[in-house]
């Protein structure tokens, strides 16, 4: 049953125009920052503040469904956990285009210094997007996720240059929470020496923050209620 | 599939707010072949069906469909029956045919679900898209995801409410054709007392009354025509076109033979909502 609602969610997913544009444009705007812009500034904000969270936007919108259209989709595949467990890995595979793609072009310019960090990152915004999607579908979704894919990253920035310009480098705890919003400019931030935490660990703590929320989720989704009636 | 359908509930309770119950100390016991829940909008007809499926978790009593207690066995639940929930939008990219197809792979044989497809009149607009479909289209498509296995039993919530009457009596032909055993609810009258042998009447969350549907001699539903003032004895309850009243046959016959109203029918659920009313 798990192929069924993985090639249902993958061609919704991937049969659009709309997502091969994107994809397109996302692309070309990385390759463009990568390789006319001195130094990487460019390419991490482009990366950590338009590329991946817009990405992870456009292909999680398929799973921002009412609950009622959540009922249609359970009783066509009969089983919550196969439901949770395919929407999870078509969540994944659609994001290997996109994630393929976006390390060949790093790697080719920057010697893949942000490989790992745009790795986790698409891990984790992926897995707190899918686990969002238990509160039900609407516009009450929608602004949650823009709310974690933008603004989360974006006031991390924010933190960490204005802690930067007062002389104090953000550190410790607040420092990992800082790399955990934004781990592809949190990396750029602790090779500028303004974000003073180990990155290894960093990554690994995104990582494994990413693998608890993804196990987490069809438990969660099994368990949680849906309102035919909204 | 031939399965009775038993129900048990005792003192279900459930609220989407914790302060006003959409369902209050709902206790019944009905076990039958066809099964249907009707009342008044926002009688939680919905919401009953939700916790029959499983979909919503009681706040108060307990409920048990054929052994199954929904929230906890849904999987086992969803393996046995197949709810359609009234018309929601359904936001696919892929066309009807291409959603036909899948699930007949699903259910094992695309043969019997084309069929069906093609009974249900999905065929005619096969090659649209699910998100352009109009609303009894959609509706269409609901209803077809729950009948497409035979092996389950369809639990429908208002699944007429959409459609014209030519698609009206094709999915009534193809459920008493494919289906010995189903869950209907519905606001309107004749929809349970066509389809169903057993009735549950829903009123402000609570159930009002349930069994088979009383045959009670001289008391009948009698159809007027709109604006017409007809004198009918002893009116139990005037639902505007359809007044319940207390009168011989012969009185009926004569008024429908000078075409003082379009006939009339033995009383069934519109007596318990005047019993309601009263």
């Amino acid at each position: 049953m798990l192929r069924y609602v993985v090639r249902m969610y993958l061609k919704e997913i991937f049969t659009g125009s709309t997502y091969w544009i994107i994809l397109g444009v996302l692309l070309w705007s990385e390759y463009f920052a990568a390789s006319q812009f001195k130094g990487e500034l460019a390419l991490v904000e482009m990366l950590q503040f338009i590329a991946i969270p817009v990405y992870i936007f456009l292909v999680s919108t398929v799973f921002f469904t009412e609950d009622k259209v959540l009922t249609f989709e359970l009783v066509m595949f009969r089983d919550w956990s196969t439901v949770a467990v395919g929407r999870l890995l078509s969540l994944f595979l659609s994001l290997t285009p996109f994630t393929v793609a976006t390390v060949l072009i790093v790697g080719h310019y920057h010697a893949g210094t942000f490989m790992v960090p745009i790795s986790v990152a698409v891990l984790l915004y992926s897995t707190t997007i899918i686990l969002s999607t238990v509160i039900g579908g609407g516009s009450k979704l929608y602004v949650l996720s823009m709310g974690l894919l933008f603004m989360l990253p974006f006031s991390s920035l924010v933190l960490i240059q204005n802690q930067a310009s007062l002389g104090n480098p953000v550190h410790g705890a607040m420092g990992y929470l800082t790399y955990l919003f934004a781990p592809v400019y949190g990396s750029y931030a602790v090779s500028s020496r303004i974000l003073l935490v180990d990155s290894n660990l960093a990554n690994w703590i995104v990582f494994g923050l990413s693998v608890f929320l993804g196990i987490g989720y069809p438990f969660i989704f099994k368990r949680r209620e849906v309102h035919p009636g909204n | 599939m031939i399965i009775e359908i038993e129900i048990e509930t005792d003192g279900l309770g459930f609220s989407y707010d914790s302060r006003t119950p959409a369902l209050e100390d709902v206790t019944f016991e009905v076990t039958a072949r066809r099964i249907g829940i009707v009342g008044q909008n926002g009688s939680g007809k919905t919401t009953l069906l939700s916790i029959f499926m499983g979909f919503l978790k009681p706040d108060k009593g307990e409920v048990m469909i054929n052994g199954l207690v929904p929230f906890k066995e849904r999987d086992k639940l969803l393996k046995m029956f197949a709810p359609a929930f009234e018309k929601g939008h359904l936001p696919y990219g892929m066309k009807v045919r291409e959603l036909v197809t899948l699930i007949g792979e699903i259910v094992g044989d695309e043969k019997d679900v084309e069929d069906l497809a093609g009974e249900l009149g999905l065929l005619s607009f096969k090659d649209k898209k699910v998100y352009e479909l109009s609303s009894g289209q959609g509706q269409l498509l609901w209803i077809f995801n729950a009948l497409a296995d035979r092996n389950r039993v369809p639990v429908l919530d208002e699944p007429f409410v959409h459609l014209d009457i030519h698609a009206y009596k094709r999915v009534a032909r193809v459920l008493k054709e494919r289906f010995d055993s189903y869950i209907l609810t519905s606001h309107i009258p004749e929809d349970v007392e066509l389809l169903t042998e057993s009735v549950i009447v829903l009123e402000d969350g609570r159930v009002w009354w349930h069994g088979s549907l009383p045959e009670v001699e001289s008391t009948y539903e009698v159809f007027v025509p709109a604006g017409a003032k007809v004198g009918l004895p002893k009116v139990l309850a005037d639902f505007g076109n359809v007044v319940v009243c207390e009168c011989p046959e012969e009185l009926l016959e004569s008024l429908m033979r000078d075409g003082s109203i379009l006939g009339y029918k033995r009383a069934g659920v519109r007596l318990l909502y005047a019993k309601i009313r009263s």
